[in-house]
């Protein structure tokens, strides 16, 4: 949920560090743990980023699973909050990535050509 | 040709920087901070005129709502200092919100503030306001099965309150699997069942309230 939020966010934190260069590629990646629908959040970087920063813009969304550290001190991949620890069953755990949303990189129009 | 910038910026960072400048500013206050999250009609509101009954100005409470100061009026009947955040289509509250409605409050002899958030299982789960801890709302008109699917809340919340209990006759509700599955995905959540309308379980919610778990 909230993926026009989070698309306009990455709206901001792409303008404030462009440096008023233009935007030909920005690379998104969300954890499988953040609440989001990847399409639905695809669908909303395109919108707001074009809007933005012109129908140039290429947007890549990639999806990452989380880990999550067990009590036991087993470190696993988690995809859905009700996975059990691979190695004691139990769920004891503390997720350590996976639910946060980032801006991973943009390109801009290399001008000095 | 272009050129590839490495950024890696959370789009989270904004909310949560506010959160931690709010939990900074709690704790230097000594304010005992709570953010209430559960359905429309759970009965946190009710709850809390009962809570602001028995801390009167001891306490504050900052309401959400997407529209009406309904929930501060009652707030205010009771005997505890409120303030109403409008949110006028917002799904639940952010950490900035919570900051602008908490400055406007009189602080004088404030021990416990209360964010009572916009009613949702879903959405306030996930945006930090810098409280010390989520207390989860299961109400039993509401259906057993909602621990399961509704994870992200429950696994978050350092508290579960089971509300109507005085409801447990007419309702086929198993509170044994609620019990259960919420252990399950979170083994330290305190559990207290309680109904406001009769007085069942308030002590052991005016103890966590007053000291904590």
């Amino acid at each position: 949920m909230h993926e026009m939020a989070y698309a306009d966010e990455i709206r901001q934190l792409v303008d404030q560090n462009r440096q008023g260069k233009k935007i030909v590629a920005v690379t998104v990646e969300t954890g499988k743990l953040a609440g989001i629908v990847p399409e639905a959040l695809s669908f909303c970087l395109e919108t707001t980023l074009q809007e933005a920063f012109g129908e140039q813009v290429v947007v890549t969304l990639n999806c990452v699973d989380g880990e999550a550290l067990c009590a036991c001190g087993t470190s696993f991949k988690v995809s859905e909050p009700f996975q059990a620890c691979p190695n004691c069953q139990g769920y004891r755990k503390t997720i350590t990535s996976g639910k946060d949303v980032f801006l991973k990189s943009f390109e801009i129009e290399d001008e000095d050509e | 040709m272009s050129k590839k910038i490495e950024m890696n910026l959370s789009a989270r960072e904004r909310n949560e920087r506010a959160a931690k400048d709010n939990q900074t500013l709690f704790k230097a206050l000594g304010l005992r901070v709570l953010n209430l999250i559960g359905s429309p009609g759970c009965g946190k509101t009710t709850l809390l005129e009962k809570s602001a009954a028995h801390f009167k100005d001891k306490m504050a409470v900052i309401e959400g709502d997407v529209f009406t100061s309904i929930d501060a009026e009652r707030i205010l009947k009771h005997g505890s200092r409120a303030v109403q955040i409008e949110t006028g289509g917002g799904c639940h509250l952010n950490a900035e919100q919570v900051r602008r409605a908490f400055d406007s409050l009189d602080k004088n002899g404030l021990k416990i503030l209360i964010i009572e958030n916009v009613g949702n299982l879903v959405c306030p789960s996930t945006y930090e306001l810098g409280e010390a801890g989520k207390v989860a709302f299961l109400s039993l008109p509401e259906g057993d099965e909602k621990i399961v699917k509704y994870p992200a809340l429950f696994m978050r919340a350092e508290m579960l309150i089971i509300s109507k209990v005085d409801l447990k006759e007419v309702l086929d509700f198993n509170i044994d699997r609620v019990r259960e599955d919420v252990r399950k995905l979170n083994p330290d959540i305190n559990i207290i069942e309680l109904s406001a309308k009769t007085g069942e379980g308030l002590p052991a919610w005016f103890d966590y309230l007053a000291k904590g778990r």
